[in-house]
């Protein structure tokens, strides 16, 4: 008779709202009817994604300081909740963006019910208090993507991405077991503070098990060198999902990250904290080059975000409270801009119907003013120019390194940025200062017609719009937020 | 007394804004009448602050009167702000005087061209400029006046701006006294750097030599620049493309004598600055023994008149140089009648023949315009330094100051009595040519009377007015017996040099026959036609080629920065500045390139990418423990 | 009062892009809103008190507290008169936009507005994260600016133009982040000068590109030439004075050691941008590359003047600042002006535009003695006073500022006669006509300016800095 550990419903009210939504989505896609199946499930998965934030709000006001419920097994405290409420408001954003796409009705009800799925997985994650429910919450995540990446059948490439995406996450996913594997096989402990307090810092077999476990983690924060999968499947999968996803995962993945160094292994912070720095400056270094050559813009934000893993892991490397707080500011007006780009590439792509390139921007910024000055925004915020949050960010983030005592990386990260300006200002380029006539399709999709209005979208596009540049203004109440989460940390 | 000095300051400037806002709702003539009221304003002003300070005593002579602070920093500030003293009135009277008789002799000359009324505003500036140059109450104002009078000489050389001559002429003409400005600046800069101040007083104090060197040289710079000395002549016979009344009032009469009110006004550095003031005296010498040679052989009548005009200065130069202020301001002062008096009755020539200027086609006039005949006679008689003509009176003394000098003063002396048997020689070359023999084809073709209307009177009666001062306009000094001059400058600058009386009679004697002997000669060439000119063929050349100066200051300075700049931009700005950028960007596209290669879209190689660097983080990681 | 200066442009902007306004509307909105600008402006300059100096008008209010940033924003006496050339000139741009018509006339004239108010925070913030922020945010409107309503070579322009600036900007933000950090304030008027020469090498890098100085000047031939005229004129007259303020308020206020242990350096850089610059203007082909070029030049000679670190050159340069300001943007109107009548600014294909035309003549004229710093000018006043500063750190920078202003003579004089004397030119017609009154309107106040300033330059030279201080700190001013 194993005895039942009390369990804090509350602590799980999040997740199991998006999980309940999840199942309802299941359900609706047999039992409604095919013309309401869509509005429905959409509805459901928004619905739960509101409730998810409700709760994840009142969690973080009412989880002063943090403790471990469900036998220790979930972290209830601020730096799960904080990155609860991103996650959960991207997933929002999310649905309210995929209502508009344009696919074949059969499997909506499966992709918002995965969608939901997908965001319980994430929130799960991030509360993940030692190696078994981490792996848990990671594979939940992740196989749902798996999916959502394929769920376009029409799409090109969408199965490929999707392929790819399995194979080498489950590579990923298993590289990170084997290394929580190694670590429980020198502490015998799985939970974090256990695994801290074992004492056997230094130990190879340790040592070989953080290595892997942060290789996991770099994964799925798709850094530099474990970014391979995130091109292909960013570009292959459909917008909305790769919304999510750049928003979403990388968001849990550095939570994550930052939560089991800190946590478990302070002992090895003079090693990790460098093997950190190095991975930055690697994706920084991949992503900006690489993005300065891309042609697709979908690709390009791709590259785009591994530099910013790269920019949102200086804070993680420099391991001190103002560097925690340096992420979790970040990484809100982070997932702001990614959705809004995607967003409006999605506008694009469903007006033209093809894949978006830089060339066929042209003019866009002049047709659409809304999109196009909010697209501006996004791309100055990625540049890290003020008036978004993105500037206040990539300050934080470099100060952190400098109190680290790191000013090297400081001036990695501004050389980064300084190449990082090239392609962002391309995007403007196009969108204000080519003349739309210069845009050659077949068809000519864009001369006269009315682009589709889609009100859902453009909502989106401006909740992000607001974050991205209230960011700047409202830095004080964000940093507080920030402060509490990160105080939860052991620092 | 000073507020006559504010409005003769003021009253010009009134007139050139006036003009320029009226614009065509002035009709042409009103613009003439407008300028010329200005200055006589301004003469006026002058006179009553003349007046008002002849009933003072030598000691409270000198006033100034500050306007507001016109530039301040830390410490340092200069206010605007008029100096009143004898030498400043004496330079007002002059400048307002003459100015008004030009400007009203303009009214006719300038009469029909479309537009006149540029032409006055342009003429009420420069003398608005002239006047604030002289009545400046401190160093800066006095090079604010020297910038603003080379503006105005700009302008008005450029007047006829469809002339490509003209134009570069103006801008030769500009640029050599920016040069002249620019050495005055640095004269000054080292003042303030020694003594905190641009106020007239700082120039007593006492300097080390070297200082007191370098700025007199640096006032030197900007004095001959301006008074066409050597080695900056060049640009005043080329200044002869604007309106002759221009000639007349600027490169005659007035701006072109600054360098030597500025030598008087800054003698106190000179006299710390021996050697400089003999460079001075020197360079004076030089100037006018090279102009004279080079007017021999000029065609152009103004030219002749300018070339006498630099020679002229050069004897002010002379006498200031060596101490003697009082004689040359005297002469600057003749000087301005009847080198006036010359200019404007070879404008009435060039008027009659259809803006003929080339004197090789003139001859005869005497018959056609015996007014101007006379008048010329009267200026070229006292040019020349005849008895009782005004240049007798100021030319002669500043000779006597030279011999009272010492060796280095006899070569001077030496030199401006050959100068003189030049002067003689050139000036009734040309009086020969013009006025005497039978009127020429050309001349018969193309005369054409004054009229009897405004035009006639506006310029016939200023060139009367302007014989008549050539002719008393000497009196009021005759330096061996009634010097009222040099006791009216003593408060202001002593004399250094006091000649005896047997120098004042030698040099007399000697400048009056060397003179006529010039005359003679040039009667036996030109007028009577007795002797044939002698033909020295290198000579003539080098003397037409005016000493080949301005061949080679182009070779010197202007080829040169052109050739500097052109080079520059090709292998400087081209590749370096503007290359360098889009090449690093390209550099960067490249790299990109290649890491985004890596990105080859095959599963094994992504899985083997990952799963080495994981192997290299953990052996890493191991190492490092 | 500050913050409404900054605020007000700002407001403006976002009613003109939010608004559904036509062309004339957005135009005069926009237009009426630079005009109370310079009325606020005024107000402020009358209430300053200048006999105690000082920053005045002061507004603080923390921004994120845990690295001590706030907004801070006030005005010393140099800001008042720079603050004062931005918004004259921000106006007299606006009317001419709008007197011209660009199309999408509110994106346009809602974009000068943010420039003027981000300009006139650069002028005004006393925090340096602030400034930074400024700082970049003037380049966000004029990317757009220069790189849609351009010439046809407006993209190759707006790029090298931004990636300049940004390379300078953001070491100058890894300078700042260390500077702040390392004296844990980002107060302009708290922080303790430091001595460290790798962040003052941050600093002037970036503002020595903004200048810019030689060799850094990279950037300006293009976006000079191809920006519109009054884009070109904020650019030269306005934003690169953004640059000279940083050196007078940072870079020798805040580090009196680094700038006196590189003081020949960047003097030496000066002089060569000096005579460089001159040199270029002098062979350049046509009318906007000499007022780029000259332009280099004057802001050679305004970074001298701030680099003799004593009160002539200090003075003299904050003078300047304002002369050129006003002088560059005068120019670049008037070139606009002729190359709306000749369709090009070829030197070669212009000329005799005088005749017939005098108030082109006048004005053109009138600018170019004064930019040649004829004395009494009020450039001539500044000039003066820069290398009678300069002077005294040594007699060979004086010297070549002399050299330069006689080359600044020719090339001037070479503008004035090219495009107003000498034969009528191929690409003038006879229909071309005079300037209209609306230009006028947009000129005049420019060289009203210029002229009230040349008869009591004192206005400025001696009201920017408190009066009588010992000539040795001038961080005593920033105190």
């Amino acid at each position: 008779m194993i005895p039942r550990p009390h369990i804090d419903w509350f602590a799980l009210a999040p997740v199991n709202s998006l999980l309940a939504a999840s199942a309802l989505a299941l359900l609706c896609a047999v039992l409604v009817p095919r013309p309401w199946r869509k509005p429905v499930a959409a509805a459901l998965c928004g619905v739960g994604y509101a409730v998810a934030i409700g709760f994840v709000i009142a969690l973080y006001v009412r989880s002063g300081q943090g403790s471990g419920v469900v036998a220790d097994a979930v972290r209830r405290d601020r730096l799960a909740e904080l990155a609860g409420i991103i996650i959960a408001g991207s997933g929002l954003l999310a649905t309210a963006l995929s209502y508009g796409e344009r696919w074949r009705e059969d499997h909506t009800g499966e992709y918002y019910a995965l969608l939901a799925a997908a965001g319980g997985g994430m929130l799960f994650f991030v509360s993940a208090n030692n190696l078994l429910t981490l792996f848990l919450g990671l594979e939940w995540f992740s196989i749902s993507l798996y999916i959502l990446c394929a769920v376009d059948r029409d799409r090109l490439g969408g199965l490929e991405a999707a392929l790819k995406y399995l194979v080498i996450g489950g590579f990923g996913s298993a590289v990170l077991l084997f290394g929580s594997a190694l670590v429980y096989g020198a502490t015998g402990v799985l939970d974090f503070a256990g695994i801290a307090s074992a004492g056997r810092e230094h130990d190879a077999l340790l040592l070989v098990g953080l290595a892997m476990i942060v290789a996991g983690l770099g994964f799925k924060a798709s850094a530099a060198p474990f970014h391979m999968w995130t091109p292909d499947v960013y570009e292959g999968a459909p917008t909305p999902v790769t919304a999510f996803m750049a928003a979403a995962t990388k968001t849990a993945a550095l939570v994550v990250t930052l939560r089991v160094l800190v946590t478990a292994f302070p002992g090895d912070a003079h090693i990790w904290t460098v093997a950190v720095a190095a991975i930055a400056v690697f994706s920084l270094a991949v992503g900006n080059l690489a993005a300065l050559v891309q042609k697709g813009v979908k690709r390009m934000l791709a590259y785009s975000s591994i530099s910013h893993a790269g920019f949102m892991l200086i804070p993680i490397s420099a391991e001190s409270a103002l560097g925690g707080r340096a992420l979790l500011y970040y990484l809100v007006p982070y997932a702001a801009m990614s959705i809004g780009a995607f967003a409006v590439v999605a506008a694009r792509e469903r007006e033209l119907g093809v894949p978006v390139t830089i060339d066929n921007l042209a003019g866009f910024g002049w047709e659409r003013p809304l999109l196009g000055i909010s697209m501006w925004a996004f791309m100055l915020g990625f540049a890290g120019f003020p008036l978004t949050g993105g500037f206040v960010g990539k300050f934080y983030a470099f100060a952190a390194a400098y109190r680290h005592g790191w000013t090297w990386l400081v001036i990695v990260g501004v050389i980064a940025t300084l190449v990082s300006l090239y392609y962002y200002l391309a995007v403007i380029r196009a969108m204000f200062m080519r003349r739309t006539e210069e845009l050659q399709l077949a068809g000519g999709t864009v001369s006269g017609g009315s682009p589709p209005r889609e009100l859902l979208l453009q909502s989106t596009v401006c909740a992000c719009l607001v974050v991205t540049v209230g960011s700047f203004f409202a830095v004080q109440p964000l940093i507080d937020l920030a402060k509490h989460a990160a105080n939860g940390l052991p620092f | 007394m000073t507020t006559g000095a504010w409005i003769c300051l003021v009253s010009p400037l009134v007139s050139a804004i006036l003009i320029t806002l009226g614009g065509t709702r002035l009709s042409r003539r009103t613009a003439g009448y407008l300028a010329t009221l200005a200055c006589f304003v301004s003469f006026s002003g002058a006179l009553a602050s003349f007046v008002a300070m002849l009933g003072r005593s030598g000691g409270d002579r000198e006033v100034v009167s500050t306007a507001w602070t016109w530039l301040s920093a830390g410490r340092y500030s200069s206010g605007f702000e008029v100096l009143v003293d004898p030498l400043s009135v004496m330079m007002m009277l002059i400048v307002s005087g003459v100015g008004a008789l030009i400007v009203a002799y303009s009214i006719g000359y300038m009469d029909g061209d479309p537009e006149e009324r540029r032409y006055f505003a342009y003429m009420s500036l420069f003398v608005f400029s002239m006047l604030l140059l002289v009545q400046g109450g401190n160093l800066l104002l006095l090079l604010a006046g020297w910038g603003m009078v080379g503006l105005s000489s700009y302008l008005l050389i450029g007047f006829w701006h469809e002339r490509p001559n003209a134009i570069a002429a103006a801008k030769k003409a500009f640029i050599m006294n920016a040069i002249g400005d620019a050495t005055m600046a640095l004269a000054f800069f080292l003042l303030i750097k020694q003594s905190g101040g641009l106020a007239f007083g700082v120039l007593n104090a006492h300097y080390s030599s070297t200082t007191a060197n370098l700025v007199a040289l640096g006032l030197l710079g900007g004095a001959v620049a301006k008074s066409a000395q050597l080695p900056l002549q060049t640009w005043l016979p080329d200044a002869m493309e604007g309106p002759t009344p221009v000639s007349a009032l600027i490169h005659a009469a007035t701006m072109v004598t600054a360098g030597v009110y500025l030598i008087v006004r800054t003698h106190a550095i000179f006299e710390q600055a021996p050697k400089i003031a003999d460079l001075a005296a020197g360079l004076g010498a030089g100037t006018l023994l090279l102009a004279g040679l080079i007017a021999l052989v000029q065609v152009d009548i103004k030219r002749v008149i300018a070339y006498s005009t630099m020679s002229q200065i050069g004897y002010m130069f002379l006498g200031a140089g060596l101490g003697a202020y009082a004689n040359g301001m005297f002469h600057l002062m003749t000087h301005a009648f009847f080198k006036a008096l010359l200019f404007l009755a070879a404008g009435i020539v060039i008027h009659a023949l259809a803006d003929e200027q080339d004197i090789r086609k003139m001859g005869g006039l005497r018959r056609l315009l015996p007014g101007t005949y006379w008048a010329s006679l009267i200026g070229s008689l006292a040019l020349v330094g005849i008895f009782p003509f005004a240049g007798f009176f100021s030319k002669d003394s500043i000779l006597a100051a030279a011999m009272a000098h010492g060796t280095y003063g006899y070569i001077l002396w030496v030199a401006g009595l050959t100068g003189t048997f030049l002067t003689g020689l050139y000036t009734f070359r040309l009086f020969f040519i013009v006025f005497g023999g039978e009127p020429s084809a050309f001349v018969r073709e193309h005369f054409h009377a004054l009229k009897r209307d405004v035009v006639g009177v506006s310029m016939g009666g200023t060139v009367a007015v302007l014989a008549v001062l050539s002719l008393f306009g000497g009196w009021i000094q005759f330096s061996p017996w009634w010097h009222p001059v040099d006791t009216w400058l003593r408060t202001v600058a002593e004399p250094l040099v006091t000649p005896k009386s047997w120098q004042e009679w030698t040099s007399i004697g000697a400048s009056l026959l060397l003179g006529l002997a010039g005359i003679y000669s040039a009667w036996l060439f030109y007028g009577a036609r007795r002797v044939a000119v002698p033909r020295l063929d290198v000579a003539q050349r080098i003397l037409e080629r005016k000493f080949y100066f301005d061949e080679l200051y182009d070779a010197l300075f202007y080829i040169p920065a052109v050739l500097l700049a052109k080079g520059l931009y090709v292998l400087v700005e081209q590749p370096l500045v503007r290359g360098s950028v889009t090449e690093l960007g390209e550099d960067a596209r490249d790299v990109g390139g290649l890491v985004a290669r890596l990105q080859t879209g095959l599963l094994r190689t992504y899985v083997l990418a990952i799963a080495t660097s994981v192997a290299v983080l953990a052996i890493i990681f191991v190492a490092v423990r | 009062m500050t913050t409404l200066l900054i605020v007000l442009p700002l407001g403006a902007a976002l009613l003109v892009w939010l608004l559904p306004l036509n062309r004339i509307s957005a135009g005069s909105l926009a237009l009426l809103a630079a005009l109370v600008e310079v009325g606020i402006w005024i107000q402020l300059l009358v209430r300053y008190d200048f006999h105690r100096g000082g920053l005045q008008y002061e507004q603080q209010r923390s921004w994120f507290s845990d690295l001590h940033v706030s907004y801070h924003v006030g005005v010393y006496g140099f800001s008042v008169w720079l603050i004062g050339l931005t918004v004259v000139v921000m106006a007299a741009a606006i009317a001419y936009a709008f007197w011209v018509g660009r199309e999408q006339t509110r994106a346009y004239m809602g974009l000068m507005l943010l420039l003027t108010g981000s300009i006139v925070g650069v002028f005004a913030a006393q925090d340096l994260l602030l400034f930074y922020a400024f700082f970049e945010a003037m380049l966000i409107p004029l990317y757009v600016l220069v790189g849609v309503w351009g010439g046809p070579g407006r993209l190759g322009a707006t790029l090298k133009f931004v990636i300049y600036t940004m390379a300078g900007s953001l070491l100058m933000l890894a300078a700042i982040i260390v500077y702040g950090l390392s004296q844990d304030t980002f107060d302009l008027v708290d922080i303790h000068s430091s001595s460290s020469n790798w962040i003052f090498l941050g600093f002037v890098a970036a503002f020595a590109i903004k200048a810019p100085l030689f060799p850094l000047h990279g950037w300006l031939p293009d976006a000079y030439r191809e920006s519109t005229p009054e884009v070109a004129a904020v650019l030269s007259g306005v934003v690169s004075k953004a640059a000279a303020y940083g050196f007078l308020r940072i870079a020798v206020a805040k580090f009196p050691e680094p700038a006196q242990h590189f003081r020949g350096f960047i003097l030496a850089l000066a002089a060569v941008g000096l005579v460089y610059g001159s040199l270029l203007a002098f062979r350049a082909p046509d009318v906007r590359g000499i007022v780029a070029y000259s332009s280099l030049a004057q802001m050679s000679l305004i970074t001298m003047g701030v680099f003799a670190v004593n009160d002539l050159g200090l003075d003299g340069s904050v003078l300047q600042m304002v002369n050129h300001g006003l002088v560059s943007a005068a120019l670049f109107l008037l070139a606009g002006m002729v190359e709306r009548r000749t369709l090009t600014g070829d030197l070669t294909r212009i000329g005799g535009m005088a005749r017939g035309r005098p108030a082109l003549a006048t004005m053109l004229m009138t600018t170019g003695v004064i930019a040649l710093a004829v004395p009494l000018s009020s450039a001539f006043a500044g000039e003066f006073l820069i290398l009678a500063g300069v002077f005294r750190r040594g007699w060979g920078w004086a010297a070549v500022g002399a050299v330069a202003s006689v080359l600044a003579a020719m090339y001037v004089l070479r503008l004035v006669s090219a495009v107003l004397h000498r034969e009528v030119g191929p690409a003038v017609s006879d229909a071309a006509l005079d300037l209209r009154p609306a230009e006028l309107g947009v000129v005049v106040p420019l060289v009203a300016c210029l002229l009230v300033l040349s008869a009591w330059p004192a206005a400025v030279s001696g009201h920017s800095f408190r009066g009588d201080r010992p000539q040795a700190d001038v961080n005593a001013q920033f105190r």
